[in-house]
């Protein structure tokens, strides 16, 4: 393909029209930040042998997620520490397949440009945001909403405008109460982190004050009264964390407990309620719950930096908002690794290990429950499979390998292959309950074939109603009436699903 | 504090083709901006590693890779969408209908396919480079590249007939 190179260059940006650099600037931050690496890291070496034992006491607390009034999963149920399971399996198609059938639903009469969805109200209400985008991102001024969708009764509503200032990053998500919150960042930390509240009953918005500024939120827990942040300096790769506490209504940010868990970078953080927990990550210093982590310099996960963490930690900690108290989750069965990924199930932990210290290794797929009655449980047990990365999906997790999706869902000891491979491509299979997933194939005429999986049965949906996948960009989105395809110009379509 | 003036001659040559690297493996302009900038934060961090007389660009092309590659785990946490395609204007050239089937048929091969594609023709890397930069080796890369080619020239040949 000789003119390839021709091409390539012609699809990419032209060079006149992106905006040089300022060198000087650019010069400023990156050895800035070395500085504060240097320093950083004498800090929390002092910092951590100072902690010492008391930060390694054990002590659970009855449970690790407070009850919650929306309806729980159940969480795993295995009773055997190690579970040994084949993995993967493949998707096949047994049984009599469901009957599938488009239904368009009616659109808003608003404009709601370049939303992405926020989540689900306990009422089945879907929840759009418009304000995912940075201000310098946006083409033409437009309002910032949230949008909510009833597909029951196929009614549109909006919230009172977005009063913040929108920063580089805006993030909304329901929260398991039921209010949004929205997490706003710089992508330099170079301006200060700041939440937001929607009040959903009321229609109203409130803002917090700014965080500090050089420090960014890594992770949130909101109980209705109070968020509770919990920040890392920005320039710091591995670092003592904090907790920063905002009664909503308030003017000011309060300082929280600490975290028991000394220093540390790349951690796993999720949160329901007035729980926060976090497991893992690296760290600089060896203790009884680290194993080693030999990263090469030029490596991943951490390349670029100097001198990368050479340990991986294995334990983590829980926060109770509602107590500002902290509470020791012990030593995992799970293999070392950066950024692992943790969710709630029910009310045990769910935990994949992470990214393996050889880029080549990609994510492990091991998996483990904690329960704070029961302990660790070990469910799926490591294999040669690797995977490009694992997200979470309402309680699923879904994996992508070179040529393949992996899903694993309750009772989670068993991952299932998909077809198609390509995350850019995002024909990953979506989540839409326990066992039941929509995922868009590409089919040999370039159009969109959507197939419905419950469980082992793989049905067809009829052709899609798009079919010009680079035209699309439609959201697949779970909710109470079934799956829903939302385009950009917020076409809706509803996906009819007839048992057989 | 200003920039040593080697390093910003190599900012200043190279910035353009660097958002171009970026905005061909993650199909979007706007994050590409932002992603080239911390690359470029993150090769001053570092630039006491790059060896007088040496080329940076290998360097600075692998470091675009691992944020291109952190970014979508990043995003993957957040939401999905069916693909949408690369949001950069697409010189418009009246004769040449091959420029959308191109976006098309990058998205449709695989992340190491595409960062192996756009590391050789577009970043002008050579094998070894391509390879250190991948993380994998030099075999790995010429399977990528052919098998991509191989692709592309597939799905422009179907375009161009539906065309």
């Amino acid at each position: 393909m000789p003119d390839l190179t021709d091409l390539l260059e012609r699809l990419a940006p032209e060079p006149a029209a992106v905006a040089p650099p300022v060198v000087d600037e650019l010069w400023r931050r990156g050895r800035g930040r070395r500085r504060r690496n240097q320093l950083l890291r004498v800090t929390a070496l002092l910092a951590v042998i100072g902690l010492g034992a008391a930060a390694l006491a054990a002590r659970d607390g009855a449970s690790l997620r407070p009850a919650d009034s929306s309806p729980a999963a159940s969480g795993p149920t295995a009773s055997d520490p190690t579970v040994v399971v084949p993995m993967p399996t493949s998707v096949d198609t047994v049984g009599t397949a469901h009957t599938l059938s488009w239904q368009q639903l009616a659109a808003p009469g608003f404009d709601l440009a370049g939303y992405s969805t926020a989540g689900t109200l306990p009422d089945g209400r879907l929840v759009l945001w418009n304000g995912t985008e940075a201000t310098e991102s946006v083409k033409t001024p437009r309002d910032v909403t949230l949008a909510f969708l009833d597909p029951a009764t196929e009614s549109w509503s909006r919230s009172a405008p977005f009063p913040g200032t929108q920063l580089f990053g805006n993030d909304a998500e329901v929260s398991s109460g039921g209010n949004i919150v929205v997490h706003q960042y710089d992508s330099g930390a170079q301006v200060a982190d700041r939440f937001a509240v929607y009040d959903v009953t009321n229609d109203s918005w409130t803002t917090s004050p700014p965080m500090v500024t050089g420090d960014v939120a890594i992770g949130w827990a909101f109980d209705g009264a109070t968020l509770a942040a919990l920040t890392r300096p920005a320039a710091a790769y591995v670092s003592e964390m904090k907790v920063r506490r905002w009664v909503v209504g308030s003017d000011v940010w309060a300082d929280g407990a600490t975290p028991p868990l000394g220093s540390r970078g790349w951690p796993g953080v999720a949160h329901a309620l007035s729980s926060l927990v976090v497991y893992g990550g690296l760290t600089d210093t060896t203790g009884p719950d680290t194993v080693d982590f030999p990263q090469s310099d030029e490596g991943a996960p951490n390349m670029g930096i100097d001198n990368p963490p050479a340990f991986a930690a294995l334990d983590g900690a829980r926060y109770d908002t509602l107590a500002d108290t902290w509470t020791h989750i012990p030593r995992s069965p799970l293999a070392g690794a950066s950024a692992p990924v943790i969710t709630f199930a029910g009310s045990s932990l769910l935990v994949t290990s992470g990214l393996l210290a050889a880029m080549t290794d990609g994510s492990s797929l091991q998996v483990a429950a904690y329960d704070p009655a029961v302990g660790w449980q070990l469910l799926v047990p490591d294999s040669v499979t690797r995977a490009g990365g694992v997200q979470i999906d309402q309680q699923s997790l879904v994996a992508s390998t070179t040529d393949s999706w992996l899903t694993l869902d309750m009772p989670y000891d068993t991952w299932r292959s998909f077809p198609g491979g390509d995350p850019q491509r995002n024909w990953e299979p979506v989540a839409l309950g326990v066992g039941r997933y929509l995922q868009p194939r590409l089919t040999a005429d370039g159009s969109v074939q959507y197939v419905y999986v419950d469980n082992s049965v793989v049905s067809p949906a009829p052709a899609a109603p798009f079919t010009n996948v680079t035209e699309a960009r439609a959201s697949v989105v779970a909710s109470s009436a079934g799956p829903l395809l939302i385009a950009p110009d917020l076409t809706v379509w509803l996906l009819q699903v007839h048992a057989p | 504090m200003a920039a040593p003036d080697d390093l910003t001659g190599f900012i200043a040559s190279h910035h353009a083709r660097l958002v171009g690297v970026v905005a061909l493996n993650t199909g979007d302009r706007h994050a590409a901006d932002d992603l080239a900038q911390e690359t470029w934060v993150r090769l001053c961090q570092h630039w006491d590693r790059v060896q007088p007389g040496s080329d940076p660009w290998p360097y600075t092309v692998t470091i675009a890779l691992n944020l291109c590659r952190s970014r979508w785990r990043r995003l993957s946490r957040r939401w999905r969408e069916v693909p949408h395609s690369l949001d950069v204007a697409i010189p418009e050239v009246a004769d040449d209908h091959r420029l959308p089937l191109l976006d098309d048929a990058l998205r449709n091969l695989t992340p190491r396919q595409r960062e192996a594609v756009v590391l050789r023709y577009y970043a002008q890397l050579d094998v070894a480079e391509t390879a250190a930069s991948m993380g994998c080796a030099d075999g790995t890369v010429r399977a990528l590249t052919h098998q991509a080619i191989a692709s592309l020239r597939a799905q422009l040949s179907e375009g161009a007939h539906h065309a």
